[in-house]
């Protein structure tokens, strides 16, 4: 089965100095990738130059998703065809409604789906039914972008995003950060509940602890910019346990201490 | 043989009016008038060499060769279907044409005074104005061809309108609206002041305006400015507070050849606030200048003053703000922002905050910026599949609506809303 997206010795800078430095990564349909490392592993980077960030400079790699070459897209295109990023600082917009901003981007998805474009009452009645899986308010729809939201308001604000626009291929960076346990529960009650066949993921944190509720198909270890490990549900366990201490470099070369 | 400058013109024409004796109070021979034009004689016309005219140059609005007689009024039945930009705006309850008042269906709480072919009476012109040293406010008193005095008592409901048109279809026009409005004790109004030109021909107008709000008094006030590119316009407001006294003021200013607004607000008695929303948006060659004046002279008073602008094109956005605390006017709260975003390289944004404070007991804040579009939000927004040019106009549309939210007409907040959103090319329809 062809991959939906596959990442190819991807090397990345930012301001000049090499973040990612050769990434090699195939998510399949259906499949829910684990991407853990420590900070400034270059987790966030590989989330933002797959959503189409500006001021990250590709050195080297492809990326195909969908068999296109993700590189030729702009950001909306990207989101068009199916692509999401939960970011983990979602921006906070003054003066644009959650309904605006959001019934004007599930429109052109739409579109772009083949689609009819959704009334506003259309838009209302689906997009309450949705917050209604994350028990977010009504008013919420009316509020700014973001805007005042707390820091669990705004990350169930992005799983609610996913929800509302249904991604083929949903990127959920740090999602788990700042949240107590309640909220990290109803996130990933969301998540799972968008789990499906026809749709991948991948989960970039720091913890372990999400994975006990978005259970991984695959587990990655991102470490100074390259992917130092992979396995099953398994390898997230050791590093709970282990922690990222036994990630060290000596000089150009990895050492890995043996996990049993 | 060159045709004489406009203010020479201004003085012959003057000096044929003093022959033509009328038997009218308000003729040119009224002593203020008179007066007023040995002032605006002696001032001239203000150039960039004056600090307040640093950054705007009046110069291209006195190169038209304007006709200074006032001409034939328009026909009024006509007038809403020649001005599409009354549309969406309750009916004009008051006209001013060329600077004539018409008055149409002016509300009972409402008491209207014109001193056109008054024998006796002396329109009621103070000294909120800065009459000795503003030579736009010296020309207008002495070439006002009426003064529009109203006064309201009571409370009135909704909107009351007053449309100010200037006619330039056969020649470029010259115009000096005068309005002078009085709110009595406890009376509160909602008016709106909207600007027209009628005809494609440059049209001056030099419109002045004083305002006297009462004790306990509350006036919204809607200064609005729909985009004309062949319009010079020159606002002079002088507001003055009693105690306890409630100003809103919104100025919508969608650009023109050259805006101006002067506002003097002037705090006289304790507890009266004043608060000042601009949303401005300019391209093309089109200046907007706002000029505000805060006086603070009584005690606990307090000063608001938000300004939005956006500048595209080869447009200018000016904003000075001055804010004058008195020695007496202790526990005074005065701040000011002013925000742009400038789209174009060649478009200009020019802010001054100006503060003089001699009280000690003061909060005072000013803040200006001027920048490019936040580049984290528009990104925000592609990434869920909004296209560039979708964001970039709701982020425009929502930085400039941020001056309007708290207007408190609903219709009128929509039609501004609509308005903006045409001007940054945003579907209306996307609103939710």
């Amino acid at each position: 089965m062809e991959p939906l997206l596959s990442i190819r010795n991807l090397r990345v800078a930012v301001d000049g100095r090499e973040i990612l430095k050769g990434i090699d990564l195939e998510v399949c349909r259906g499949e829910v990738h684990a991407i853990m490392g420590p900070n400034g592993s270059g987790k966030s980077t590989l989330a933002a130059v797959l959503a189409g960030r500006e001021g990250y400079e590709v050195l080297e790699g492809e990326v195909l998703y969908n068999g296109q070459n993700l590189f030729e897209m702009e950001p909306e295109e990207r989101a068009r065809a199916g692509l999401f990023l939960a970011f983990q600082y979602p921006v906070e917009i003054a003066g644009v409604t959650m309904a605006t901003f959001l019934r004007t981007a599930l429109n052109e998805i739409r579109k772009a789906r083949g689609e009819e474009a959704l009334d506003p009452l259309a838009f209302l009645t689906l997009a309450r039914e949705r917050m209604e899986w994350l028990g977010i308010d009504p008013s919420f729809l009316h509020r700014a972008v973001n805007e005042g939201f707390s820091g669990g308001e705004k990350k169930r604000s992005e799983i609610f995003q996913l929800l509302l626009l249904e991604p083929q291929l949903a990127i959920l960076d740090e999602t788990d950060s700042g949240l107590d346990i309640d909220a990290l529960k109803i996130v990933a009650s969301g998540v799972n509940r968008m789990r499906a066949p026809e749709r991948a993921f991948i989960v970039i944190t720091h913890y372990q602890r999400l994975l006990n509720y978005i259970v991984p198909d695959i587990v990655h270890v991102l470490f100074d910019g390259r992917i130092v490990r992979s396995g099953g549900r398994e390898l997230a366990l050791q590093l709970e346990e282990h922690g990222y201490d036994w990630l060290r470099t000596d000089g150009e070369t990895v050492v890995l201490p043996t996990l049993e | 043989m060159a045709i004489p400058d406009l203010q020479t013109r201004l003085r012959e024409t003057f000096q044929r009016w003093m022959q033509q004796d009328n038997h009218q109070r308000w003729s040119p021979r009224h002593p203020l008038r008179r007066h007023a034009l040995e002032i605006f004689e002696r001032l001239g016309f203000p150039t960039t060499r004056h600090e307040d005219w640093k950054y705007t140059s009046l110069a291209p609005a006195l190169r038209p060769a304007y006709r200074i007689e006032i001409p034939s009024l328009p026909d009024l039945a006509l007038l809403p279907s020649q001005l599409p930009a009354l549309e969406g705006l309750p009916s004009p309850q008051l006209w001013l044409l060329n600077g004539i008042p018409v008055p149409v269906a002016l509300p009972p709480h409402s008491h209207f005074q014109s001193f056109l072919h008054a024998e006796d009476a002396d329109p009621p012109l103070g000294d909120i104005l800065p009459s000795e040293t503003e030579a736009l406010v010296a020309l207008n008193t002495a070439f006002a061809p009426d003064v529009a005095a109203l006064t309201i008592s009571g409370h009135g409901d909704g909107v009351l309108h007053l449309a100010l048109v200037t006619t330039a279809a056969d020649e470029p026009q010259l115009a000096h609206p005068r309005l002078s409005l009085t709110l009595e004790a406890n009376a509160r109004q909602r008016l709106l002041l909207s600007f027209h030109t009628l005809g494609t021909l440059p049209a001056f107008t030099n419109t002045v305006a004083e305002i006297r709000l009462g004790p306990n008094t509350q006036l919204e006030l809607i200064l609005w400015q729909p985009e004309s590119s062949t319009a010079f316009a020159i606002t002079t407001l002088g507001i003055e507070l009693a105690q306890n006294a409630h100003l809103s003021l919104w100025t919508l200013s969608l650009g023109g050849a050259l805006v101006r607004n002067n506002l003097y607000i002037r705090l006289s008695g304790p507890a009266a606030t004043a608060q000042l929303f601009g949303a401005t948006m300019v391209e093309g060659q089109h200046t907007v200048d706002h000029r505000t004046y805060v006086e603070h002279r009584a005690e606990q008073c307090t000063s608001n003053q938000l300004y939005k602008s956006i500048a595209d094109g080869h447009g200018t956005v000016t904003f000075t703000g001055r804010i004058y605390v008195h020695p007496q006017a202790q526990k005074t709260n005065a701040y000011q922002s002013h925000r742009a975003v400038l789209l174009t390289g060649t478009a200009t944004v020019n802010a001054r905050p100006q503060l003089e404070i001699y009280a000690d007991d003061v909060r005072c804040t000013h803040g200006a910026t001027a920048g490019s579009l936040d580049e984290s939000a528009l990104f925000y927004l592609r990434s869920r599949g909004v296209s560039h040019a979708q964001a970039r106009a709701l982020l425009l549309h929502a930085f400039l609506r941020e001056a309007l939210v708290l207007l408190p007409d609903e219709r009128l907040r929509q039609r501004a809303d609509a308005l903006l959103a045409e001007r940054v090319h945003l579907q209306a329809a996307e609103l939710l």
